[in-house]
Parts: C-alpha cells; structure tokens; sequence
C-alpha cells in the first residue's frame, strides 16, 4: 500500500516536470474541445442556396418561390430563366439545388389539375442535399394544402373538415434527445469520450518510452517495488488527474455548450470509472511491448478515426460486419462512447447500459493483467542493462 | 526504412490496414434493418397492415411490438429499438369517421445519421397510407382517380438525385476517409525522415554527405516515402472504381495529378512543422493536432458553406479540404477540369510554399549541434 503511495506520488512529480507530457495530460484537454467543435457552433446547415428555374412567372409562381425562400433550410439565391445556367452554377458548387417551374404551373392550378415542380438536388454532400430535399418538400406542402383547403372551402365545406380531409392520417413525428438535430450536439460528446481514451494511450506511452530512453528515475528504489505496485500507483496518478478532465468537460463544457446532460451523475461517474481504468491499463498494456516511444503517437492517430466510426453512433452497428463490432469490443471507447449517450444525452441508467458497463469492466480487469506482464517484461529489461 | 519496423508500420502497414478498417465497416452501402417498435394501441386489420408495411421496408425492422408507451421507450434507451411508433386506439374507426387520427412517431435523434433516416422511411410509409385512404375516400364519392390525385396532392414534386443516385454512404464516406488516413502518414513519415536525424545528432553527417546541398538533402530524404505514398494514393482510388465499381464519371488524369499535389503538399508541411521546431516529439505531436482534426473541417459531413468564418479558414489551410473537393468533384459529379483548377492551385501552394519556407531554416538545424539530440 505504502508502495503503491510512493509510485503515485513520484508519478506526479514525473509529469510535471516534462512539458510534453503536460502538454498531453493538459493542454490537448484544454484546446481540443474548443477547436474541434468549431465546423459545428452553427448546429444545424441552414439557408443552403437553391436556384429557381421559373419558366411561368407567374402570380403563383412567385408565391411559391417566396415560400421556398422563406423555409429556413434553403434560400434562393437567385433566379434564372433556363435550366442550363442553374446546373453549371450547381456543377461549380456555388448552389446546393434547382427548383424547375414549368410553364403550365399557374394554368394548372387553377384548372384544379395537378401540378408539378423538380427539384434536382446535389446528392455529392449528403448534408447538402437532405436540406435542399426538406425544405422544398415543405414549403410545397405547405403550399399545396392550403391550395387544397382553400378550394374545399369554396366549395362550402369547415375549415377544420377541410384540413381533415386532406390528410386522413397524419403523423406527427418527435426527435428524441437532440430535437433540433444540432450536429455539434451529435458529433462532439462522443468525440470528447474518445480523447479520454486517446490521451491516456499517447501519455501513457511517451512517459514509458521516455523512462526506457532515460532510465528511472532516482526516487524510488525500483528493486524492491512489486510490479503490481507500479501498475496500480501509475494507474491511480493518472485516473485522478483524468477525473478532474472528466468534471471539467462533462460538468462544466457540456454546459457552456449547452449540451444536454439527462443522466443521473452517480450513474455517470459510475460508468466513467472503468472507462478509464480500461484505458489506462490498456496504454501501460501496449507501452511496455513497444521499443520506441513515438509509436503511441502513431496508434493515436492510427486508431482515432476507426474507433469514432466502431462505436456505433453515427454508421449503425447492424450495418457493421460482426466480427468487427467484436474485435471493436476490445477497444474502452467502443462500448464506453455508446453508453456515455445513452445516460447523458438520453437518460437512460446504470441498468439500461449494464451490457456497456459489464464490457468495460471485464476490459479493466483483463488489461491490468496484461499490464502486469507487460511492465514486468519492460522492467527486467531494464533492471538487466 | 527497412532496418526500422517503426518504418514499415507508418509507409505500408497501417495505411493499408486503415482502408481495409474502413472497406469493412461502410461496405454494406446504405443500412438495413434498423430496429424500430410498434405500439399497436388499435390491433385491427388497418393498424396491422401499417405495422406491416414499416416492418417491409428495406431500413426498418419492427422488432417489437410493445405493449406500453413505456416499454417503447425503455427499448430505446436500451438501444434495442431507434423508434418507437404509436398507432392510436380507435384509429379504423376514426378513419372511417373522419376524425384524422393521429399516428406518433418517437425517434432517436442523437443518433443523427439513423435517426434521419428513420424518420424519412415512417413518413414515406404512413403519407403512403394517408393517401391512399383519401383517394379510396374520393373513389367512394365517385370522382375520378386523377381529378382525385390533383385533389389530394395539388402540387406533385418530382425529384431528381443528382450525381450519387444510389445515396450510397460506401462510396462517399470510404473514398473520403482514406484519404484522411493516409494524409495522416504522410505528414508524420516527412517529419520521422527529419526528426531522427536531428534527435540521433546524426544530420551533421547528412550535411556533410550531401555537401551541403539542402534541395539533395530535403529530395534525398523524401522521394522514396513519396513514391510509396503516390502509390498508396493511386490504388486507394483505384481499387475503389474497380472492385465494388465506385462509378467514376471525371477526368483520372486530374485525379491522379491531384494525388500527386497532395502527397507533396503534406510532405511540405511536414518538412515546415519540424525545421521550425527543430524537436521530433513537439512536430509530432503538432502534426497530430492539424492532421486529426482535419476531417471535421474537411466539408465531408458538415458542409464548409455551414462553418463559420474560421472554420472555413482553418478549412482552407488543409490539403485535405482540397483534394477531398477534387475528389468529389471528379469521381461522382464529374465536372469539367475548370472546376478543379483552384483546388490544384492551392495544393500546389502548399508544395511551394512549404518547401521554400523550411530551407531557410533547414541549414541551421542541420548543421548546428545546439538543435541535435531535443526531444
């Protein structure tokens, strides 16, 4: 215990005193979640440019254009009068969209039959073209059925039935836990889950390698530590400097950001805990195998942009082979970003992410054995020189 | 580099394995089976002939049909269900009496991606219903299908997908994402080539050996990671259009040109980050900080138009950013190679301006012992 204590403590005094550690333990946690969020602060694409081809120019025509101008997903940019001018624009990138008029539209509508509009979309940006799709989709319905309902009253028939009758069976639908689909709120928590886990394997591994570079230090009589010791001390030096991380990005970040936090705290700190036991046992894991220190770097950025996609939240895991969600499985951020969501942002309990928390449980005791033989290995090595 | 399997890792190894990672995961295309629930509070021919059609759809899957709001919800949080759907009691009947009964649709949008498209299939498939009803209603009146469809929906949309028809998430998200890969061995390879050098104090000798010569010494040192890496480029594109037949509708020669630019561009940089540092584990770890960010700012999922100003800046100052839009603009829109000259511009910017901004100081740290041994 006593041991355990001296290893802690000499491990703090290790990372204060060399800037490159501080710089990962500390200053990517203090940048990184003010930059990577930034493509995002605007949350949701809005006014996406659209042209409108209109071949009518017509009373009607006009309206709808303006109700298409006025959906806060698109804007039009500009008129034109043929279809060849909007697609070069389109092709060049200035616009997402072209809504085509065509020339019967207004004779149409008043002769009661049914008109129609294109819409040619930019499905390159899928972003792009979603927005472009929505807001046509409701200005044109919003214009449609009042076309529709004005008509039935005409012909002396309520309002209400009128509005009734156009839809027999509406659906009304709700989005759940980030209702405005804002992209920061989707994409950054999850991010900021993985750095945990990505910090640790880059720390973790250059404090190693710099101890294989340079020797140990002079503090602690390392022949008479016991390996567990050393794992454990290191483990508990870093855990609570990544505890304060986690009170400040979760605590007091998602409120500036005003991300949502649904979850009961307890529950949270309760399934942040093995996260990050499962990580730091899994950085001291792979420092001992490797010779050269620079080589967590290369995994960091190696296993970033895989982990992000493994854990599920954007690409779904049932379209996902399985035998990659389990080798993903071995990975903390895997199950740990799934259930992170799920208590934070949609509230669900310690009990409903149990399968999440059971994985990263069985994670923390199975790399604290690795760990184990690993420094052992790394130890005697060293001792021998 | 084949005394050091540090070496072999960053130029062949993961690179490779990174598009294989992400072949895996994006192959099935578009998703399937997504699992929803029903709430079935009317359990009549009509509210099961809905269940039906939701659960037919090639995206959703009804999984469940729960017995309580509740339950819904508590599959959801689970993560057993991204939906639930609640068809309300008496709902035949208020059909029938033309009461409009209303259909509830709770989906999970956190997960912005499914949920989405979640929403897209349950509102296509419940105005599919809905119109049908009011045509059969019409019919009932005696009015004529088509007067009755100018009726119903007086105004018809007709969409048009231009240049990825199929909506297919495999071409768009792997051909992006390998170059994301790739850029990020690029740019720490260039910064190794150097860094050891000056860490192992061994860049005197290289000085020496090359007499002096910084363009033999900075080519010396690159051209072979560059060719590596060229090739890398080209068959991550070609193994794209060949083997699941990625269409490609540009000019190759721009594509393959653009390839070219970009292995330089981030070798470039590389080159700057570490004559300016002169220290190979703050060049890394900066490298680190511009290359892994640099798909968020890239366009791909988040559209530049959407950024604010200094995203769209920090946006421009990435080769990434440009050649993900060659790409793009190439291989699925297929546009004229007027387009694409500005984006070949700026990755040639980043060639020159990179290259000639590091020789100013790439004499001294090479040659002066005081920059040797950092790290």
């Amino acid at each position: 215990m006593k041991q355990i204590f001296q290893v802690w403590i000499n491990e703090y005094r290790i990372i204060f005193s060399d800037f490159g550690i501080l710089l990962i333990f500390f200053g990517a946690i203090l940048i990184y979640p003010f930059f990577y969020p930034l493509p995002y602060t605007n949350e949701v694409l809005k006014d996406v440019p659209v042209v409108i081809v209109d071949m009518n120019h017509s009373q009607l025509s006009h309206k709808l254009t303006r109700m298409i101008d006025a959906n806060e997903l698109i804007n039009v940019a500009t008129k034109v009068s043929t279809f060849d001018q909007a697609k070069a624009s389109l092709i060049r990138g200035d616009i997402g969209g072209i809504v085509y008029i065509s020339l019967d539209f207004e004779k149409r509508v008043l002769k009661g039959e049914q008109a129609s509009i294109s819409v040619y979309s930019d499905a390159s940006y899928f972003l792009i073209y979603k927005q472009v799709l929505s807001g046509v989709y409701q200005s044109a319905g919003t214009f449609s059925a009042g076309i529709e309902i004005k008509r039935m009253m005409a012909r002396g028939i309520m309002l209400e039935q009128a509005v009734s009758a156009s839809d027999p069976l509406p659906l009304i639908s709700f989005p759940l836990f980030n209702a405005t689909g804002g992209y920061a709120t989707y994409v950054v928590p999850a991010v900021l889950v993985l750095m945990l886990q990505q910090t640790l394997l880059i720390g973790v591994g250059l404090l190693s390698g710099t101890q294989k570079e340079k020797g140990f230090t002079k503090n602690i009589n390392h022949r008479s530590v016991s390996i567990v010791s050393i794992v454990l001390g290191k483990a508990f030096c870093y855990f609570s400097i990544y505890m304060v991380h986690v009170i400040y990005l979760f605590g007091i970040l998602f409120r500036f950001y005003h991300f949502p936090q649904r979850g009961n705290p307890v529950d949270l700190v309760l399934f942040i805990i093995p996260y990050l036991f499962a990580s730091i046992f899994l950085a001291q894991a792979i420092s001992g195998f490797f010779k050269n220190r620079e080589i967590s770097m290369i995994i960091l950025l190696f296993s970033s942009m895989p982990a992000l996609f493994l854990s599920g939240f954007s690409w779904p895991k049932a379209s996902i082979p399985d035998w990659l969600n389990h080798l993903a499985m071995l990975l903390p951020s895997t199950a740990a970003i799934d259930g992170f969501l799920r208590i934070n942002q949609m509230g669900a309990s310690l009990k409903d992410v149990g399968f999440n928390w059971g994985v990263l449980l069985g994670l923390t005791v199975v790399y604290f054995m690795v760990a184990v033989f690993s420094v052992e290995r790394q130890y005697n090595t060293l001792l021998e020189n | 580099m084949t005394t050091r399997p540090l070496y072999l890792l960053i130029t062949i190894i993961l690179p490779l394995a990174s598009f294989f990672i992400f072949w895996t995961i994006f192959k099935s295309g578009v998703p399937t089976d997504l699992p929803i629930s029903v709430y079935d509070g009317d359990n009549t021919q009509t509210s099961r002939r809905i269940s039906r059609m939701l659960d037919s759809t090639s995206l959703l899957d009804v999984v469940q049909k729960v017995t309580s709001i509740d339950q819904g919800k508590k599959l959801m949080l689970r993560g057993d269900s991204y939906a639930l759907v609640v068809l309300p009691k008496n709902m035949e009947k208020d059909i029938l009496r033309r009461q409009s009964p209303e259909i509830i649709n709770f989906y999970n949008n956190e997960f912005l991606l499914i949920g989405s498209l979640i929403n897209k299939d349950i509102t296509t498939v419940i105005k599919t219903v809905s119109k049908g009803l009011n045509l059969s209603m019409r019919q009932k009146q005696n009015e004529m299908t088509t007067a009755a469809m100018a009726h119903i929906e007086p105004l018809s949309i007709k969409k048009h997908v231009l240049f990825n028809p199929y909506l297919n998430y495999f071409y768009y998200l792997t051909g992006t994402l390998q170059p994301t890969m790739l850029q990020l061995f690029i740019i720490i390879m260039a910064i190794f080539a150097f860094g050891i050098e000056l860490k192992d104090g061994t860049a005197g000798e290289l000085f020496e050996r090359a007499n002096g010569n910084l363009t033999a010494i900075i080519v010396g040192k690159l051209l072979p990671y560059s060719i590596i890496y060229i090739l890398l480029g080209l068959f991550m594109n070609i193994y794209l259009f060949r083997i699941p037949g990625f269409p490609f509708r540009g000019n190759m020669a721009v594509l393959v040109l653009a390839t070219i630019l970009f292995v330089f561009a981030y070798q470039a940089i590389g080159v700057l980050i570490i004559s300016v540092t002169a220290n190979l584990r703050m060049s890394l770890s900066m490298a680190g900080f511009y290359s892994a960010t640099a798909f968020a700012f890239g366009g791909v999922t988040f559209p530049a138009m959407g950024m604010p100003l200094f995203a769209k800046i920090w946006s421009s100052i990435l080769p990434l950013t440009h050649y993900i839009k060659v790409f793009v603009d190439q291989s699925i829109k297929g546009v004229p190679l007027s387009v694409s000259i500005p984006d070949l511009c700026y990755l040639s910017f980043f060639i020159i301006a990179g290259f000639t901004l590091s020789c100013f100081r790439m004499k001294k740290i090479l040659i002066e012992p005081l920059y040797w041994g950092r790290s």
